[in-house]
């Protein structure tokens, strides 16, 4: 059995914390933190997709980015196939880094529109590989074939694309460097169901043929049930719930968690809408996080106990909870 | 809906061509609907395709040196686009309304929000200063904007994107208009908010006679909210029904095509989607005959030719597809 392939856990995220200082006046003091992430723990197996949901600005994108690295965590470990990336220096990290990727929502402001396709495609290879220019031509052919893009197209840039086509060249790009992880930041979410759809069929023959896990951060709870194996449900920097899709959608148990299942319109004019859990007001600043269970303003379910922070803990196999309805055993 | 009276607004042969660079395009190419009181249309379709162009035309906000609009649309008797663009103002805003998908875009960023409103109430209500900022609070408090005296003295950066489009929504309705025409309402919302959204305008269209077109390419948000849905590809009607049949019995490839790629809860993770080929023609080169052939899964030879004429079928319902008979 080749690396690739060996089961368990390709990545193991433990305890993460991402604080944004506040600055305020003349010196630029920190007042304050905003708290985007704030101690979250999952692991993502080798040719797995771990769903993330959420409202925005519940701190999803933030944990992406500390899983690249693309920000330095505040505290916690992102373990990556045995390395610890939370505490690695930026040489180590430069190689291993190759081996994780992302997919952007907005592929228009992530590609470089100065750049040609075959530029934009190349340059993670020629990072990281010492390749000839016709091998690198070949290379990006054969990825930009492997996607759905004409390789006649390479000399084009992006604006000639329409929004699925520049979604292939950014999966085309993260493909480049070979990784065994993909971080999709909402990377179907701007697109028509009939493009969406096109993108998520080859994103799940990808994963089947290279074995590639991902991290899908979708606010689109349809479409995060239909591509991922297990799913995270955050809110203000916590995980509050973790299941199986499955078991998520049949057996939700947070109360967070049965009010964003019950708030997705069903594509059925004849379907009962009585189910709807209409949450009240919006999602809290993290600046100044609700004490306790920081659902507890929004919770229909809130009860005295509430005022205190509830433990995330496993009540089944495989399927957590944060929330005082649940007690631990 | 009340399909015994006439229409409110009857749009017919719509044309909307814009002069770019490379040329003349027609967003919009030749359309027919009609809005009747009190009920909700759906407009469908994916990106593109002319829904955003058509509510422009029929408000007339589109700019006359770039972009014309020919065709007729009728509203009480009279043709909007042979309106004088004072008139037009006037109606703009108290009789029809347009509640856009960016509130920002469309709220001013230097005024209140509460004068903003009150303003539109002095010009087309006539009220006087003190008045106006009444029904302004009166307003805000009926989107259901908690602490509305407040608020209303605030800039619209000062509020949450779901508030904005409370507060977008409070100014569309401010004078009573019998017709809304709302563009992606919800669709920079996060569901959660949506949902409020949806159901703040199921209830203000609630015991009012008020008539609202809804644009959206989120076939969810449709099933919910209209009564009728019309769906449009590349600038042309290609299907219309009620929303159940719609649903249920569709009868267009388009139209089938875009409920099939629908993810839908409860799947076994197994099953592929059924995606739609292909994207959207470009308006400066469309395909011969049906301007879907080249996605089509049903696609036959004359589809390539001659473009299908529009079938009208069952009392209310009509496709432009040659497979479409009218039995
Ligand atoms: N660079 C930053 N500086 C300060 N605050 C930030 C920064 N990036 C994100 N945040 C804040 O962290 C929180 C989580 O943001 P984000 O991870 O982007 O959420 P999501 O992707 O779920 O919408 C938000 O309150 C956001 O404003
Ligand atoms: N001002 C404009 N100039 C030129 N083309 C335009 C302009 N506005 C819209 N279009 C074109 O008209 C078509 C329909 O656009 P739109 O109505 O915005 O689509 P939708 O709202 O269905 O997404 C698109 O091809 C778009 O590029
Ligand atoms: S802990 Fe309390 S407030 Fe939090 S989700 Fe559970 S019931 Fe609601
Ligand atoms: S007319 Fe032909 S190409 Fe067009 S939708 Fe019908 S079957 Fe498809
Ligand atoms: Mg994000
Ligand atoms: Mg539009």
């Amino acid at each position: 059995m080749n690396e690739k392939t060996a089961p368990g856990p390709v990545l193991e995220v433990t305890n993460l914390k991402k604080y944004f200082p506040v600055k305020k006046g003349f010196f630029q003091r920190t007042v304050n933190h905003v708290k985007a992430v704030d101690g979250v723990s999952f692991y993502l197996n080798a040719g797995e997709t771990l769903g993330l949901v959420g409202e925005s600005g519940c701190g999803k994108t933030t944990v992406g980015r500390c899983v690249l690295r693309l920000t330095n965590p505040t505290a916690g470990d992102i373990v990556f196939k045995g390395k610890n990336l939370a505490h690695m220096d930026t040489e180590t990290l430069r190689q291993v880094r190759t081996s994780l990727q992302i997919i952007f929502q907005d592929p228009f402001s992530s590609l470089n529109p100065r750049m040609n396709v075959a530029t934009i495609i190349a340059e993670p290879i020629k990072n990281f590989q010492r390749l000839s220019n016709k091998a690198c031509r070949g290379k990006v052919a054969e990825l930009m074939d492997r996607v759905g893009l004409r390789p006649s197209q390479m000399y084009r840039y992006p604006h000639e694309f329409s929004g699925g086509q520049r979604q292939r060249i950014g999966i085309a790009r993260a493909l480049a460097s070979n990784p065994d992880v993909i971080v999709c930041d909402e990377a179907v979410s701007a697109l028509d169901v009939s493009i969406q759809a096109q993108i998520v069929n080859l994103l799940k023959d990808l994963q089947t043929e290279l074995n590639l896990a991902y991290l899908f951060i979708a606010h689109d709870l349809s479409v995060v049930e239909y591509i991922s194996r297990r799913i995270a449900v955050m809110y203000l920097g916590h995980i509050v719930e973790l299941a199986s899709s499955r078991e998520l959608n049949d057996n939700p148990l947070h109360p967070y968690t049965k009010a964003l299942l019950s708030a997705v319109p069903i594509p059925d004019p004849l379907a009962d809408q009585d189910q709807e859990i209409i949450l009240t007001g919006d999602v809290p600043s993290p600046l100044d996080p609700p004490e306790g269970c920081t659902f507890h303003p929004r919770c229909p379910m809130a009860m005295e106990k509430c005022r205190t922070i509830p433990a995330y803990h496993e009540i089944s196999p495989g399927h957590w909870v944060a929330c005082h309805i649940y007690p631990t055993s | 809906m009340n399909r015994s009276e006439p229409p409110l607004l009857s749009v017919r042969n719509m044309i909307t061509s814009f002069h770019t660079h490379d040329g003349i395009v027609n967003a919009v190419n030749g359309i027919d609907f009609d809005i009747f009181p009190g009920e909700t249309l759906g407009l469908v379709g994916e990106s593109g395709c002319g829904k955003s162009v058509t509510a422009m035309s029929v408000l007339r906000l589109l700019n006359p040196s770039s972009a014309t609009t020919l065709g007729e649309v009728i509203f009480k008797g009279e043709n909007l686009l042979d309106m004088t663009p004072e008139k037009m103002r006037l109606i703009r805003g108290s009789e029809i309304s347009m509640i856009f998908q960016e509130p920002m875009t469309s709220l001013n960023p230097i005024l209140t929000v509460g004068e903003q409103i009150a303003e539109s109430l002095r010009l087309h209500e006539k009220l006087d200063q003190e008045k106006a900022w009444e029904k302004a609070v009166q307003m805000l408090k009926l989107v259901q904007i908690p602490s509305p005296e407040i608020r209303a003295g605030q800039y619209p950066h000062k509020l949450s994107g779901g508030m904005r489009q409370r507060a977008m929504i409070a100014m569309a309705l401010c004078c009573s208009p019998c017709l809304v025409f709302a563009d992606e309402p919800t669709t920079a919302l996060d569901v959660t908010i949506q949902a409020q959204i949806i159901r703040l305008l199921d209830h203000l269209k609630k015991g009012s006679n008020m008539s609202v077109v809804l644009i959206t390419h989120d076939l969810g948000v449709i099933a919910r909210m209209a009564a009728r849905v019309v769906v449009m590809y590349a600038g042309k009607v290609v299907e219309e029904a009620p929303v159940v049949p719609l649903f249920h019995d569709p009868r267009h490839p388009y139209t089938r095509g875009l409920l099939n790629s629908i993810p839908v809860l409860k799947n076994d993770g197994q099953t592929r989607l059924t995606e739609i080929p292909g994207i959207v023609p470009n308006l400066l080169h469309m395909p011969e005959g049906c301007s879907f052939h080249p996605r089509c899964s049903r696609v036959m030879d004359i589809c390539t030719k001659k473009s299908p004429p529009m079938v009208h079928f069952m009392e209310n319902r009509r496709a432009a597809c040659w497979l479409v008979s009218d039995e």
